[in-house]
């Protein structure tokens, strides 16, 4: 697994976009929080850029889910680009995740997969 | 695509089941009358209901939907056992499928239905209806560990499945994914994560696992199957495998569309939701998801993985309905479409005529190699294509079955209904026409004809009289005879009555068979009390039109107080024919091979008369005939040698002198039009290869006209 953070200032404020790239799995999991968690801490929106990840598990997707989560009480903002490799929207498709329209009660239409909608 | 109704073409498609799922239940419902036991009826019937209430909410016939489900609860009931099929409710059920008929017509654009006879019927089978619990729909769903049908093949079950991964799943190297992904295997499956649990990134321990599923899988694999999938996961985790439906339990799951759960149920089903809380959530206007979502009962996921199972268990339905239907490899054609390809067919027979003509013509051995080719084709096409529009009378004869109840009732009359050769076939259009006429003597029969109970036993007879339906193949036509046991007709009375009417003389010798014939004149009735069903004399004279519209012949045979029996002769197919091309001067004819026994010529000495008829001495035997010359006053030179065309009609042989026989013909029939039809010699006209017109011969009236011709010259000679 590989990571970069790009780190621009925009008109709302700091914006970051990082990607992953590689294959993501379990081992990789408590890194990816890490990695999250740090570049959450320096911007006010965080795009993440998910077209290099060759695979990934569970693991990977769930704790994308709990970083949206997490932000969505803050006045920060996670947004998922919506270039993502076949393996990726077919992975969230085949474990139910993209069909997802919401992931809180009365947030519709919060989820970050929701883009992914089939 | 859009049609006349405007309606989509499952609505439509929807429409033409429905009408034969109503006859089906008239049918069973008059069986279920003779053998109320009968649970296999019995079944027929509610399935029937069942697939007109549950295709109907699919088609968007509420209307049709919610009222079937009335009568359709009462005959769960007596389905189950707990009521009997009384009398009452298959007099009301009866009406109940009238109504039904009224909405959809209404639907495409009929008479509006009458609301109060609705509400009638509902209320009168709530009455019958025994108070039970209708809120138990997955009753039924607790059987059946095999998968099998009834008839051992795999059924196919939608499941639920319902996992939870223990938290620690990650560490026993099992990865849900490739679970979901073997699931995936086993059928259509539908797959909704559950994300409520996953805490934010602070609390979350990225190696656990905080996502569960909800799972709908339609397959044929038993729940074993499904099993095996998570044979590997702990203990720990939670797994819940339940059957949300079984396709194949209503034996034939035309019933798809039905019950299409709602939402409601479905959250009660999964145990999302208590009934308390759906009530009190049913009070407001709003959807009941977002109800129960902004009221913070459950979380959106669990509302969308309810929307899920039942846009899933709506695909898996419509699957078990295509593969039915192919199955069936038989696909449903408005019969428009098969009007239109005889006629493409009658053009192309034209056409093949007028090929063979010129490659006669030319005397060009290829050209005509090329003309068999296609008028061989052309042969197969067409009888194929009139083999398309064949169906079966046992239809016609089943709708009969209420008729005769119905008036038998209404008369006073105990009276069986039997049939024989339903399984006849005749054209469509032939089949559709023949109703009318066929009710008119139906009606007659039971009117006129059977006695009531007091007078049959009285006579010695039982007091069920009988009436028999029969069909049968006889050559090109089809014989229909409509038999009753009942009381004959008075041959007095109807000659007294013709003799009244002026119609014959007083001591004329006329047979049994001219006799019966005027029964069929306009006006004439011999019956002395006018009932809402016959004796106004209107209608036998309508049932001899009608048949003489599709070429068709009347007989009468009667023998008093045995009873009577009318035997209608029609033509299997009124759009094509073989036919036996025939000319005169310079005119053409065609005579229905059908009724052509042989064309033999005719000599001077062969030639005779008696009694004002013309008659031919053919090989011994004494031939009636007509000559078409002179009864067409056809002018110019008579060849030397004529040919006489025998003909068989009604067992009797009757000879046709033309100039020459062309020989045999496809004929295209086309109609004369309005104009020309009072000329009952002529049935229509065909278009020939050089694209003159040639008409067809009505033998047997132009045998009449000929004879009535005759009788009248020699009446003034006299």
């Amino acid at each position: 697994m590989k990571h970069s953070l790009k780190i621009n200032t925009g008109e709302s404020g700091k914006e970051g976009v990082l990607a992953f790239m590689g294959d993501i799995s379990i081992a990789d999991a408590r890194d990816v929080k890490g990695i999250i968690q740090g570049a959450l801490k320096q911007v006010e929106q965080l795009n993440l850029d998910l077209e290099g990840v060759e695979t990934a598990d569970i693991s990977f997707l769930q704790l994308l889910c709990a970083s949206h989560r997490d932000v969505d009480s803050t006045s920060k903002k996670i947004v998922l680009n919506r270039e993502m490799s076949g393996e990726i929207v077919g992975k969230l498709a085949r474990i139910g995740l993209a069909k997802q329209t919401g992931c809180s009660p009365g947030l519709v239409s919060s989820c970050l997969w929701f883009s992914c909608k089939n | 695509m859009s049609d006349e109704q405007g309606l989509d073409s499952g609505r439509q498609v929807f429409l033409e089941e429905a009408a034969e799922l109503l006859e089906q239940l008239e049918e069973s419902l008059l069986e279920l009358e003779a053998s109320p036991d009968d649970m296999e009826i019995i079944g027929t019937v509610f399935r029937a209901l069942h697939t007109i209430k549950g295709s109907g909410a699919m088609f968007g016939f509420d209307r049709v939907s919610s009222f079937t489900h009335e009568v359709e609860t009462v005959f769960d009931q007596v389905r189950s056992g707990e009521m009997e099929a009384s009398r009452e409710l298959i007099d009301l059920t009866l009406s109940a499928r009238d109504i039904i008929r009224g909405i959809l017509n209404f639907e495409v654009g009929g008479d509006e239905v009458a609301e109060e006879e609705a509400e009638r019927v509902v209320s009168a089978l709530k009455r019958l209806s025994k108070s039970q619990d209708s809120n138990s729909e997955q009753a039924d769903i607790s059987k059946d560990p095999d998968n099998k049908t009834d008839d051992g093949g795999p059924q196919l079950v939608t499941w639920r499945i319902r996992f939870r991964p223990a938290a620690d799943i990650f560490s026993t190297g099992t990865d849900p994914s490739l679970l979901l992904d073997d699931l995936n295997e086993l059928g259509d499956m539908d797959v909704v994560a559950l994300t409520d649990d996953i805490p934010g990134l602070t609390d979350l321990d990225p190696e656990k696992i905080y996502l569960g599923w909800d799972i709908l899988l339609t397959t044929d694999k038993g729940e074993e199957a499904l099993r095996d999938v998570f044979i590997f996961v702990d203990e720990d985790s939670k797994l819940i495998i339940e059957a949300v439906e079984y396709h194949d339990q209503l034996e034939d799951e035309e019933s798809a569309g039905e019950s299409i759960k709602r939402l409601g149920d479905i959250l009660l089903m999964r145990g999302e939701v208590t009934k308390e809380q759906m009530d009190d959530a049913l009070g407001s206007q709003k959807r009941i998801g977002e109800i129960l979502v902004s009221k913070g009962i459950i979380s959106e996921s669990k509302v969308q993985a309810a929307l899920r199972e039942q846009k899933h268990l709506k695909k898996a339905k419509a699957q078990v309905v295509k593969q039915k239907v192919a199955g069936e490899s038989s696909i449903r054609v408005p019969s428009g479409k098969l009007d239109q390809l005889v006629n493409l067919v009658g053009e192309l027979v034209t056409v093949q005529a007028r090929l063979t003509q010129e490659a006669n013509t030319r005397r060009d051995a290829q050209l005509l190699f090329l003309a068999e080719e296609v008028e061989r084709l052309s042969a197969e096409l067409r009888d194929n294509t009139m083999n398309i529009r064949m169906v079966p009378i046992g239809s016609t004869f089943s709708k009969f079955r209420r008729l005769v109840r119905d008036l038998s009732r209404e008369l006073g009359r105990e009276i069986s209904l039997t049939t024989a050769g339903a399984e006849t076939e005749l054209d469509k259009t032939v089949i559709e026409k023949l109703n009318d006429p066929m009710v008119h003597l139906i009606r007659n029969s039971i009117d006129h004809g059977i006695e009531p109970p007091g007078v049959r036993e009285a006579a010695g007879k039982k007091a069920e009289g009988i009436l028999h339906l029969e069909a049968e193949h006889s050559g090109a036509h089809v014989l229909i005879r409509v038999r009753d046991d009942g009381a004959g007709i008075n041959k007095d009375k109807i000659r007294q009555k013709a003799v009244e009417r002026g119609l014959m003389e007083q001591d004329a010798e006329i047979s049994d068979n001219e006799l019966f014939s005027f029964i069929f004149t306009a006006g004439f009735s011999t019956a002395t009390v006018v009932s809402s069903v016959s004796g106004r004399g209107v209608g036998m004279d309508v049932v001899r039109t009608n048949i003489e519209a599709l070429r068709g012949s009347i007989v009468v045979d009667s023998t008093e107080g045995e009873g009577t029996t009318v035997t209608l002769k029609i033509p299997l197919t009124l759009a094509i024919i073989e036919g036996l091309l025939a000319k005169v001067g310079e005119e053409c004819y065609v005579l229905p091979l059908a009724a052509v026994e042989e064309c033999v010529e005719l000599e001077e000495e062969d030639v005779g008369a008696s009694r004002g008829r013309n008659l031919a001495n053919l090989r011994g035997e004494l031939v009636p005939y007509v000559h078409l010359r002179r009864h067409f006053k056809i002018t110019g030179d008579r060849p030397e040698v004529e040919q006489i065309v025998i003909t068989r009609v009604d067992g009797n042989r009757v000879g046709f002198v033309v100039d020459e026989v062309i020989g045999q013909h496809q004929t295209v029939i086309k109609n004369l039009g309005y104009l020309y039809r009072d000329i009952k010699e002529i049935s229509g006209a065909t278009i020939l290869g050089d694209g003159t017109l040639a008409l067809i011969l009505d033998v047997p009236n132009l045998i009449m006209e000929t004879r009535e011709g005759q009788l009248e010259h020699h009446s003034t000679i006299h």
